[in-house]
């Protein structure tokens, strides 16, 4: 479709409880760049149930206008409620660019999204910036298993789309809203709806691992030996905080659950601090935590590739090195 | 004559290498510490086919040739040594002579759950005082009406502690009178089956090796293989095919064994270069790769001769001694190439040294292999 | 039950080097492989037939002559029927376009096999493209519900019952069928091929699909021109420039060093 305005919007995902999840808030702070030089408004779209917490924290973004959709059927998230109902927005207003984070839910709305609009989507990227040339928005991110890092343009199409990392880009500082806030009356009729929630699945045995959330991850690999040594990452970890994370090879050798597995088979982690542990840091594992503020390597053999991304690193045993960093950690925060 | 294999043995080649790779390597040396039984590895081995590699396909195993089973057991052992024994007791006798000399409702009960690995089998013949001499065998079985009782002790049975069933040649006796042979199939749970103690080996400690005692051991006569009297005949008639088996083992050996000793010397450093750079360590390698060669094609000669039809034992025997000799002397100059590293059981080149030495031993010893082989030259 | 199963040939990024010279990637001697998602996908087929052994599993491809290796390795794990989707015309193609043309690929299957598939089965995404794009665009394209991210798949009636993974916790979905559902890693491993099937497989024809095929095909949503996106550059990514390795001598010392400066950045 032919794009109606300039404007940048980013798509707000919201919580049961209403609220925002962080990654479409971060967008908001490269979105107001990017959109004052495409001349456009920075429109926030917040759609769920009883979203007024979201619509607050979108504001406090330094967005010019947020469009609410608000009704008890887009909560919890279904596919078909929301490419109904953002693709009537989109059909309605038609901007020039459409940012999603690439939470999991993101990257389920997105591609069917861009499919139904006939546009290009550039997936999980790290990246935005404005080509210079076009004035087109070019989506750099992540290939061949984080090998290769491809840039991406949609010239021909609108709105130009892309899902973004969560992580990559930090909340900006809250400013004091100013945004118009327009509520939407669009609902969806339950036959539209072909999936339903039959129940959510305690884990009784596989235990909640929030990784994607997690501002301090220590991570274990093949170094680690064994499932007793991980409980020197996990001392390490408590000390700081922090979360337990794995590489493949941890996980594969059954040392550790699939749900603390950091990579692309696993989760993609952008903490503030990430511990390395006797990961060697093939490109796969690499892929899922590059993203890190700040990575810290231990590793014994100083080839190993995790040094060429790590901020600091020990050459060392990580079992004598870990017991210390924990005493160490324990002393500075008392 | 093409020396090659064909695109089926290769594509089998490869897949029983990445399985080995993935699945048995990691183990390999948890098996031969504690010796440990690995449900979970023979279920996917099962799911592979890797018990049913000749068993024809109505019998539920994949049918293939000789020479296929050659290049499975080569990759496979590779991983650990063990899985020679997880590999012959089902595609062995325990298939082929019931094949071959059972009924029907024999074959229709056993070979299917062999080859699916639900059964796990052994196969008994060897006694205390009775290896080569095996004519001598002092284990007897009487018929009494509609069963059969045995008494004896047989040694060297191995996975006897997992086995269902164990397929056991004893001396017939009828009237108190010497009547030749008779091979049973002994199911478990028979009554006075004792399986006795695991030996403590030098090598493939990741599969037991049993004395059996059989104390009025009752099995039920529909249970005879063959005939009554001609018990030797089903006993000796896989020993060819075994014998390849024995020669693809020692060739899997004796390769990784070149293939480890290859890639350490590319690593390690010695007086300032790689020691791989050393004359001596190209020659010793290239010696040892040219005699595991030699090994590995007169396995494969004497796997095609089977799958022409050829039931003569001189190329089964040659194959076997001669690889198992070579395995040995190749598995000991590669274990000299790691230097003191290499009597150390983080290095796998330990196990494998001390897994080689049973490929001159079992399933008919060098020497026994020099018997026939003189015989069929006819010097005997 | 008919699953139409779509994979992709991909080559093994945990093999891919860099060219240190050149900056680029080294793609020789990288061997290829079925897409670690898709065999996921093919394994939650595999599994329905498992326990409803009249499904009937097709796998197809879109990809160059090659990726005939990765449908047969795909019959010899799981799948009854194969089909190569490979013509010049769909090179070039970006998710849009590929799921375009798989749509009309499964079209002509149905033709083909006489019969309707109840459920598409993707992996996640291709290992190599990583966009996780053509299972939803596909399931667009087609008009039918998704679930993405699916652990495990049940076949209950006629529908479906997928665990779906959560960011949190998981959860357990009922979806209609006809439906397109991409498979992230359960919590099992995929299936080896059998011996039997290998060799089987080996035999099997696959037969190839062309533009020819696809008569009423719109040229115009295919290969470059289909493609809303395109790519105007790729960089290997750099390495860490001013990455500090910290060796004070001692791993205490060393240890003692790290934790320090990790305080001063405020870091811990």
């Amino acid at each position: 479709m032919e794009a109606k305005t300039k404007d940048l919007w980013v798509f707000i995902e919201t919580k049961d409880d209403g609220s925002a999840k962080n990654g479409g808030i971060e967008l908001l702070n490269p979105g107001r760049g990017l959109a004052d030089k495409q001349e456009g408004r920075l429109v926030a779209v917040v759609i769920g149930s009883n979203v007024g917490r979201a619509v607050e924290e979108a504001a406090q973004q330094d967005a010019d206008e947020i469009l609410v959709i608000d009704g008890a059927e887009y909560s919890p998230y279904t596919t078909d409620a929301y490419v109904d109902a953002m693709y009537h927005l989109i059909e309605k207003y038609g901007p020039t660019t459409l940012m999603i984070a690439a939470t999991l839910n993101g990257r389920d709305m997105g591609p069917r999204l861009a499919c139904r609009l006939k546009t290009g989507l550039t997936a999980d990227c790290t990246n935005i910036d404005i080509d210079e040339n076009t004035g087109d928005i070019a989506w750099t991110r992540p290939a061949f298993g984080g090998n290769l890092m491809a840039t991406i343009l949609c010239s021909n199409t609108r709105p130009q789309m892309g899902t973004v990392r969560p992580g990559v880009y930090k909340k900006a500082v809250a400013v004091t809203p100013h945004a118009e806030i327009k509520k939407e009356a669009f609902h969806v009729e339950p036959g539209k709806i072909r999936t339903e929630l039959i129940k959510v699945i305690k884990n009784v045995t596989e235990e909640i691992v929030n990784l994607e959330g997690a501002e301090i991850i220590v991570s274990g690999g093949r170094g680690v030996k064994g499932p007793d040594g991980f409980e020197l990452i996990k001392a390490l970890a408590d000390a700081l905080d922090g979360t337990v994370g794995a590489s493949r090879a941890a996980v594969d050798s059954g040392w550790i659950g699939h749900a603390h597995q950091v990579g692309q088979t696993g989760k993609t982690v952008a903490p503030k601090l990430y511990i390395a542990c006797g990961i060697s840091g093939a490109i796969q594992h690499r892929a899922g935590m590059s993203g890190s503020a700040c990575i810290v390597a231990i590793n014994k053999d100083p080839k190993a590739p995790i040094f060429g991304v790590a901020h600091y690193g020990i050459v060392g045993d990580l079992f004598e090195v870990l017991p210390i960093l924990t005493e160490e950690v324990e002393k500075l925060r008392a | 004559m093409d020396f090659r294999l064909n695109e089926d043995q290769l594509a089998l080649q490869k897949m029983v290498r990445e399985f080995t790779d993935k699945e048995v390597r990691p183990i390999a040396a948890h098996m031969d510490e504690t010796g440990e039984f690995d449900e979970e590895l023979w279920k996917k081995m099962a799911e592979l086919g890797l018990f049913g590699i000749l068993a024809p396909e109505e019998y539920g195993g994949s049918g293939l040739d000789h020479v296929s089973l050659c290049v499975v057991m080569e990759e496979i052992v590779r991983g650990s040594g063990n899985m020679y024994n997880w590999l012959v007791t089902s595609n062995g006798p325990n298939t082929g002579a019931i094949l071959l000399y059972g009924t029907e409702e024999q074959k229709k009960k056993y070979v299917p759950k062999t080859a699916s690995g639900e059964f796990r089998c052994a196969y008994a013949i060897t006694e205390p005082d009775n290896g080569s001499d095996t004519r001598s065998m002092k284990t007897i079985a009487v018929r009494e009406g509609d069963h059969f009782v045995i008494n004896g002790t047989k040694t060297f049975i191995t996975m006897a502690t997992l086995a269902d069933r164990i397929l056991t040649t004893c001396k017939y006796v009828e009237n108190g009178e010497d009547k030749g042979y008779v091979t049973l199939i002994v199911d478990r749970d028979c009554p006075g089956l004792i399986i006795g103690k695991d030996e403590h080996k030098m090598g493939l400690r990741g599969t037991s090796l049993n004395t059996v005692f059989y104390e009025n051991c009752i099995v039920p006569a529909e249970n005879v293989l063959g005939e009554v009297g001609k018990g030797m005949e089903p006993a000796t008639a896989c020993l060819s095919e075994v014998r390849v088996s024995c020669g693809a083992f020692a060739v899997g050996l004796a390769q990784e064994a070149i293939d480890l000793a290859t890639a350490y010397a590319k690593e390690r450093e010695q007086f300032g270069k790689k020691i791989s750079q050393f004359q001596n360590t190209q020659f010793v390698l290239a010696e040892c790769q040219t005699k595991v060669d030699a090994a590995r094609l007169m396995t494969w000669r004497a796997a095609s001769e089977l799958d022409l039809g050829n039931g003569d034992r001189l190329y089964g025997s040659m194959a076997k001694y001669y690889s198992g000799e070579i395995c040995n002397d190749v598995v000991r100059k590669c274990l000299q190439v790691f230097g003191g590293y290499g009597y150390c059981t983080e290095y796998p080149i330990e196990r494998i040294y001390r897994d080689a030495k049973i490929a001159e031993i079992f399933d008919g010893t060098a020497e026994i292999q020099k018997v026939i082989i003189s015989k069929a030259i006819g010097i005997r | 039950m008919n699953i139409l199963v779509c994979v992709k040939q991909v080559p093994d990024t945990t093999e891919i080097k860099i060219d240190p010279v050149k900056n680029t990637l080294i793609r020789d001697g990288v061997p290829a492989i079925v897409n670690t998602f898709d065999a996921y996908a093919l394994e939650a087929a595999a599994r329905i037939k498992d326990k409803n052994p009249n499904t009937h599993i097709v796998v197809v491809s879109m990809g160059p002559q090659n990726a005939i290796n990765a449908l047969k390795e795909c019959l010899a794990i799981a799948a009854d029927k194969a089909y190569l989707v490979s013509g010049r015309k769909f090179g070039g193609s970006d998710t849009l376009a590929t799921s375009y043309i798989l749509e009309n690929a499964m079209r002509k299957i149905e033709e083909l096999e006489g019969c309707k598939f109840d459920a598409v089965f993707c992996g996640k995404q291709a290992i190599d493209g990583d966009t996780a794009q053509v299972g939803p665009e596909l399931a667009e394209h087609l008009g039918y519900p998704q679930i993405t991210c699916a652990l495990e798949c049940e076949e209950k009636d006629g529908r479906f019952e997928v665990i779906k993974e959560g960011e949190e916790l998981n959860m357990l979905i009922g979806i209609q069928a006809p439906c397109v559902i991409t498979f992230t890693k359960p919590g099992f491993d995929p299936r080896y091929p059998s011996i039997k099937r290998k060799m089987a497989a080996n035999r099997a024809e696959v037969p190839i699909l062309d533009e020819s095929a696809f008569p009423d095909i719109d040229l115009t949503r295919i290969g470059l021109s289909g493609s809303p996106t395109a790519v105007k550059k790729t960089f290997v990514p750099q390495q860490m420039q001013d990455g500090m390795i910290i060796d004070e001598g001692t791993a205490r010392t060393s240890t003692v060093k790290l934790a320090q400066i990790l305080s001063d950045k405020k870091v811990i």
